[in-house]
């Protein structure tokens, strides 16, 4: 988190990410391989971001959820989940996302979803969904 | 030389995207620059400002839903200037889920091959960061960001500049980024403190005169005219002025 300068009348300062090379949140991590390193993870940390891989299943939610749970605590803005690589993603990763948004919300934190794949869109929208987790069709399947 | 594509972008509302396309184009035309400026905002605010109060103009939506060709919506508006309108089916293509990445690609194919006799096409780009900001990011290679000098205009930015790094991971360019500051208040400290901070993050990419808030600027789309046509003689008109040259030579902080 950026400095205050003492007589700033700016505290938070929104574009500070920009000083890091390429990566616009504080922490990548690539799922469903082993338990990321979080530790590097900086206390204050503004953002996460995620990256699901292209098939979130019952198989692998327990991992996601474990993670979410330590980037929630490490975390005191937002958490991008990048769901653009999905090709398969079932109803219990789906749930882990409600909780989580609604996690999220009670906290006065974000949940969003980067260009979510039509598959993600398509999924959210079935279990009815979308709406509640800010799933922007419009922006979806580009990546 | 070949046209530049200059989009006109900041999914913030209120930050000046389109008082800032209707007088930097018009003064850029008023020195012989041959300008088409596309009003890619679904409301339409464009046009009234140039003088077009009827929102019946076939438009973008048509050439890009391959209705019509970019010659048969272009209006002249003023003497080297011309407007493609906004149409009324543009918010239709917003909502567009069909057609996967290529629904992406319609803004940027409708402007392949046209307006060579051109020197500029500035595209005025609507509040928003879906289907319609992605056709325009496909199409450009410039950008022109409009900015309120006050804290949300930069949390918009911080969100935007996010956006456009991932199109330009995914499309593998880099846009020619510039800032325009608008709507500044001289008298608050906030309003130096967020040009500051913008220089800081943005080193030689802010056009060096700041666009002054007036009541004039916010005066003149009632009478669909630009400020330089307007009040000639104004501050405002004077501001958007410096700025064309500005932007014509390359003049930043």
């Amino acid at each position: 988190m950026a400095k205050k300068n003492e007589s700033s009348l700016i505290e938070y300062d929104p574009l500070a990410w920009m000083n890091t090379e390429e990566k616009p949140t504080d922490v990548v991590a690539i799922l469903p391989k082993q338990a990321p390193d979080l530790e590097s993870l900086a206390s204050d940390a503004l953002s996460a971001k995620v990256i699901l891989q292209a098939t979130q299943s019952i198989q692998n939610v327990m991992q996601l959820h474990e993670q979410l749970v330590d980037i929630l605590r490490n975390t005191s803005d937002t958490i991008e989940v990048d769901a653009s690589a999905i090709t398969a993603c079932d109803t219990a990763t789906m749930q882990l996302f409600v909780v989580l948004k609604q996690e999220m919300l009670q906290l006065e934190r974000n949940l969003v979803f980067d260009f979510p794949s039509d598959k993600f869109v398509e999924a959210a929208d079935l279990l009815g969904v979308s709406s509640m987790l800010g799933v922007d069709k419009s922006a979806a399947g580009f990546f | 030389m070949s046209v530049r594509i200059i989009a006109i972008i900041n999914q913030k509302g209120g930050v000046g995207k389109t008082t800032t396309t209707a007088n930097l184009t018009y003064a850029l035309a008023k020195v012989g620059k041959k300008v088409t400026v596309i009003d890619f905002d679904p409301q339409g605010h464009l046009a009234i400002s140039l003088g077009l109060f009827s929102k019946q103009h076939v438009g973008i939506d048509a050439v890009m839903l391959g209705e019509a060709s970019l010659e048969e919506v272009i209006i002249p508006v003023r003497e080297n200037l011309q407007l493609v309108p906004a149409g009324t089916k543009l918010q239709d293509i917003e909502l567009l889920n069909d057609g996967g990445v290529q629904r992406g690609d319609l803004l940027r194919k409708a402007l392949s091959n046209s307006l060579q006799d051109q020197d500029f096409v500035f595209i005025d780009c609507p509040p928003s960061s879906g289907l319609l900001v992605a056709n325009v990011l496909f199409a450009t290679e410039e950008i022109l960001i409009p900015m309120a000098s006050d804290f949300m205009a930069l949390q918009g930015l911080s969100h935007l500049m996010e956006t456009i790094r991932k199109f330009e991971k995914v499309l593998k360019k880099t846009y020619k980024t510039q800032l325009v500051i608008s709507r500044y208040t001289a008298s608050r400290r906030l309003s130096k403190e967020v040009v500051a901070k913008l220089q800081h993050y943005f080193p030689k990419q802010i056009l060096a005169t700041v666009i002054r808030e007036t009541a004039l600027l916010a005066e003149c789309p009632s009478f669909g005219k630009t400020i330089l046509e307007y009040r000639p003689s104004s501050p405002s008109a004077r501001d958007f002025h410096d700025l064309a040259s500005d932007f014509l030579i390359g003049k930043v902080m």
